[in-house]
């Protein structure tokens, strides 16, 4: 992947450009980001963001007063018509709010706080599912698959049997079908080496043909896309490259169309670049292309065995999917039977963003639940309020203020509350939404440029007045239907509103639900972390390289590979180096089928097993034990009979209770002799179970890309440059991929879980503190209203236990019964994450357990604290003051 | 002489930078020269303001550049006193000059 430079910060620098005069933000922003880049090498990255932002803020105000010299004279005296009849309650609104700044402050934070998590998840997830596909009539996008269903029942290729891609000859038959198919594209990916003077750096290639931008209804933003005859094997050299590609690599060249590039040692000429917003690509693929080439200039037309591409169909008019489907699966069948082959088609909305549908309701869900929560903990506090106001409001009724202008008033309150939290909420989006884009995978849908962005800006505006509205609905609903004389006199408003009580119940309920969701989620990271891999991982690191197969033969290719060992092996902190040609836990499959000696003459269906290609220390370099026989040595070379190790899984599966040891194994053409088991590797994925594998020794297949771990004695990162400089030193055109600690890998295979419950465990944490909030203030409130009760208590005798445990009894008890409903709740909403799980049960009884307990302690504590003021009231003193 | 004919204190500061970078004067390094000369926090913003409200009163004039031939490289704003410019700089500096003729504000420091 290409290098990147820290960029400036986005919401800063968007703002800057708007700000900026039309002759001179080009220069403005240019100008800025040249001091940023030069600071970030002085004097770090995270100081030259915050020196950004302050220079943003700075030059608000010179550039405002420049671009609207008599709007800011005339906002100044605008400032104090506010006073005026019509924003009267707005304005009272405001001094109300100035007036209580603590609790004020309290709900604000609150509601900006629920505001912004629920801004940046709903940014995540309306990028991930709602947000229109950036293609014109998108709904008539397919992808075509082929199915196998005779697959569906196979050990490794099982999982694959409905996503097989396209031949040539399939492509270009359901291309002879153009009353179901507009059009119709192929398209794959791979990387390639792009030489720069001064260095080589890996790419992401997409090679598709020319159709592609017709059926995605795209163009590029300069240049062209390739012609027919481009697209043709033998054709002259040509790419077409990404937007980010162009900015980082070309200089935003205007007149880069026509420039050239070298790619893989061949120089290509630079006939288009893509819009900004173009990310089309596989996917199952992380990143979107850097360059695209004609596919025509690679594949065979009549290669009717490579079943390499991914069809993009645009169809035609009236045409729908299920039609669709019907044609091409008769193209694709041909005379086939139904059981061994048939075809799937789906819509291009479903494919690329089916995969994280669930994960998005999830985080969706949970986000609705803290923002009830954080809705129901300011609509306690601000109910508290009112009820203490109530004096106030009877006084302004009884000098002739109507409920309805009252209403109107606390309305105003809350909107002028619901939208400063909105400003703090689309601070904190910024922050949630970052963090959120480093914990998710990179495959996420949409996640790749999110950022806070004009729907996000819709959506906290939506929030903001939303809550205001909901939060809001309790205390003017009392205002409303209190009696105008309540309040006057000398009888105070004792009485226990039954709404803050059932508040109470509501939130401990939903912090339930969350918090059982945050356990059960972080339980599962837990026990994946607890899974054994297989392999020794720490101490290590690994690195690929890949040589090009026209300038190395298989032999040379393994010379190079032995010499580079060698050459590793005598650096200082270097214990021992091993390669393969697959990396555990890479998430990719390499695999075979195989036929046993012993099985007899050759019939029936071939068992498939993941193939290994291995240098002879590889199990003493990861630790993987072996089990039976020996283990590949230097006297197996070319020369010598092909041999083979098998995994614990395979003995079992291939062999049952026959020995393995001594038999010959048919794989790849050739007949390997079986010497000894070795035990099982994590493959796939921690969650998943050991798959069949075999190995051969590098020195008999030679391969020409090879996966290196180097077992050290020093921190593995430290010896990275020196592995750099000694490939270098070998061949200056071949980049080192992949590089980092065999850790790292480990830990990216349960980056998912482990983001998932971080995220929901974030939000529990914050489910928590905001119920005790809640609680904690309507205690307090009811104390205060019942002073006079619990002096008039102590006077007769009570003791201040006594009062303290009656103080807090209401409270305790909503709170209870609301954990109670919750749990149920609670049970439900496990269920919704059963396929999140592993290694814990979705009713897990420790997990609500610990939830029970842990949420009775803190409603004991929050309603216990401010209810000790009960038994400390001194019924003397308070009764003399009535 | 008008009042509209003196310069306002930034703007003596900006020019001056100007006039000091010569042809190395666009935006960043004005500001880092204010900044770095005479310790004064100087916005890009500010900058930009005050260069556009001096081209206004064509006491300045810009050249835009041919982008950098370099990865990355941008097109940038170089800035220059005119004649009228350098008078008003002038100007500024002999009645600046004029008034602290003998004083010192601060005696003793």
């Amino acid at each position: 992947m290409m290098a990147r430079r820290p960029a400036p910060p986005a919401v800063a620098r968007a703002l800057l450009s708007a700000l900026g005069s039309r002759e001179n933000a080009e220069f403005l922003i240019g100008d800025l980001d040249e001091e940023f880049d030069q600071r970030v090498e002085t004097s770090g990255v995270r100081a030259a963001k915050w020196w950004y932002r302050a220079q943003v803020a700075a030059s608000i105000g010179p550039l405002v007063r420049l671009q609207f010299p008599r709007a800011t004279a005339q906002l100044v005296r605008g400032l104090s018509a506010a006073r005026k009849p019509p924003m009267q309650p707005f304005h009272h609104g405001l001094l109300q709010i100035v007036r209580n700044a603590r609790s004020s402050s309290l709900t604000i934070g609150i509601a900006g706080l629920a505001i912004g998590a629920s801004t940046g998840i709903g940014t995540i997830v309306d990028r991930a599912v709602f947000r229109p596909l950036p293609y014109p009539e998108a709904e008539q996008l397919v992808v075509v698959y082929n199915t196998y269903p005779g697959w569906r029942n196979r050990e490794v290729l099982g999982r694959f049997w409905d996503r097989i891609d396209l031949s040539w000859p399939e492509y270009a038959a359901l291309r002879a079908r153009p009353d179901v198919f507009q059009s119709i594209a192929i398209h794959s990916s791979g990387t390639a080496v792009h030489h720069m003077p001064d260095r080589a750096d890996v790419v992401q290639t997409g090679t598709a043909t020319h159709e592609l931008l017709r059926v995605l209804g795209t163009a590029p933003a300069l240049g062209r896309w390739f012609e027919p005859d481009e697209d043709l094997l033998g054709a002259a050299p040509a790419v077409v490259v990404s937007h980010a590609f162009w900015r980082t690599r070309l200089g935003s060249d205007s007149s880069a169309v026509g420039r050239f590039i070298t790619l893989d040692g061949k120089r290509h000429s630079v006939i288009g670049v893509m819009p900004d917003d173009f990310s089309f690509r596989r996917a199952e693929d992380a990143a979107a292309p850097d360059v695209w080439l004609a596919l025509g200039r690679f594949a065979d037309p009549d290669n009717e065995g490579n079943h390499g591409f991914r069809a993009v169909a645009r169809l035609q008019d009236g045409v729908t999917p299920p039609r669709a489907l019907v044609v091409a699966t008769s193209v694709l069948r041909g005379e086939r039977s139904p059981a061994a082959r048939g075809a799937r088609v789906i819509g291009v909305e479903e494919y690329e963003r089916g995969g994280s549908r669930h994960v998005m309701v999830l985080f969706a869900v949970s986000v609705g639940l803290l923002l009830l929560l954080a809705c129901a903990t300011v609509a306690a506090l601000q109910l508290t309020r009112i009820v203490t106001r109530t004096r106030e409001f009877a006084i302004r009724r009884a000098v002739g203020a109507t409920s309805a202008r009252l209403a109107l008033q606390l309305l105003a309150e809350n909107v002028i509350i619901g939208m400063a939290g909105g400003v703090i909420g689309v601070f904190l989006a910024h922050f949630t939404i970052a963090a959120l884009v480093q914990l998710l995978p990179a495959a996420t849908p949409g996640i790749v440029g999110a950022g806070v962005d004009a729907r996000t800006l819709v959506l906290t505006l939506a929030l903001s007045l939303g809550t205001a509205v909901i939060f809001g609905l309790a205390p003017l609903l009392h205002v409303v239907r209190s009696t105008p004389s309540a309040g006057l006199g000398s009888d105070r408003a004792t009485r226990r509103s039954p709404a803050l009580l059932i508040l109470v119940g509501v939130q401990s309920a939903l912090a339930v639900m969350l918090v059982v969701g945050a356990v059960l989620l972080l339980r599962t990271a837990r026990a994946l972390d607890a899974v054994e891999p297989g392999f020794a991982v720490g101490e290590r690191l690994t690195f690929a390289v890949q040589l090009p197969p026209e300038a190395y033969s298989p032999e040379r290719a393994l010379q190079w590979h032995n010499e580079l060992g060698e050459r590793i092996r005598t650096l200082p902190g270097v214990r021992s180096v091993a390669g393969t040609s697959l990396l555990p836990l890479s998430g990719s499959s390499s695999s075979n089928s195989v036929w046993l000696q012993s099985y007899g003459p050759e019939s029936g269906p071939k068992p498939e097993v993941e193939r290994r290609i291995v240098t002879p220390n590889w199990f003493a370099v990861t630790g993987v034990p072996l089990l039976s026989g020996r283990v590949f040595d230097d006297a197996d070379d070319e020369g010598s009979e092909l041999v083979m190790l098998v995994s614990r899984t395979a003995a079992k599966q291939l062999w049952r209770d026959r020995q393995q040891v001594g038999d010959r194994v048919e794989l790849s053409g050739r007949w390997w002799r079986v010497i000894g088991v070795v035990e099982d590797v994590l493959d796939r994925a921690l969650e998943a179970e050991p798959v069949a594998t075999v190995y051969v020794p590098a020195s008999q297949w030679k391969p020409l890309d090879r996966q290196y771990v180097v077992h050290v004695t020093v921190p593995p990162l430290q010896i990275a440059p020196s592995i750099r400089s000694l490939v270098r030193e070998l061949d200056g055109s071949v980049p080192v991929r992949d590089l980092r600690t065999l850790a790292d890998v480990a830990s990216a295979a349960s980056q998912p879980q482990r983001a998932r419950a971080t995220i929901v465990a974030a939000y529990a944490v914050i489910a928590t503190l905001l119920a005790l909030t809640g609680l904690g203030g309507i205690t307090s409130y009811s104390v205060r209203q019942r002073k006079r009760e619990f002096a008039i208590r102590a006077a007769l005798g009570a003791r201040g236990a006594a009062l303290t445990r009656l103080a807090m009894r209401q409270s305790v008890l909503a709170s209870l019964g609301g954990i109670g409903v919750g749990l149920v709740l609670a049970i439900v909403f496990a269920g919704l994450l059963r396929e999140f799980l592993f290694g814990v049960p979705a009713v897990d009884p420790i997990s609500f357990g610990v939830t029970t307990v842990g949420l009775v302690l803190v409603s004991l504590a929050a309603s216990g604290l401010p209810s000790l003021a009960a038994g400390r009231i001194d019924p003397a003193e308070r009764l003399r003051r009535d | 002489m008008p009042k509209g004919d003196f310069l306002g204190e930034f703007e003596i500061i900006v020019l001056g930078a100007v006039l000091r970078l010569g042809e190395e004067s666009y935006g960043m390094r004005v500001r880092q020269e204010i900044e770095g000369r005479i310790g004064r926090a100087a916005s890009i913003g500010a900058v930009y303001a005050t260069l556009e409200r001096l081209q206004e009163k064509r006491l300045v004039a810009f050249e835009v550049s041919d982008p950098r031939p370099v990865p990355g490289g941008r097109a940038r704003k170089f800035y220059r006193l005119t004649t009228a410019g350098a008078k008003a700089l002038s100007r500024s500096r002999r009645a600046l000059t004029l008034m602290f003729d003998g004083l010192d504000p601060e005696p003793g420091r």
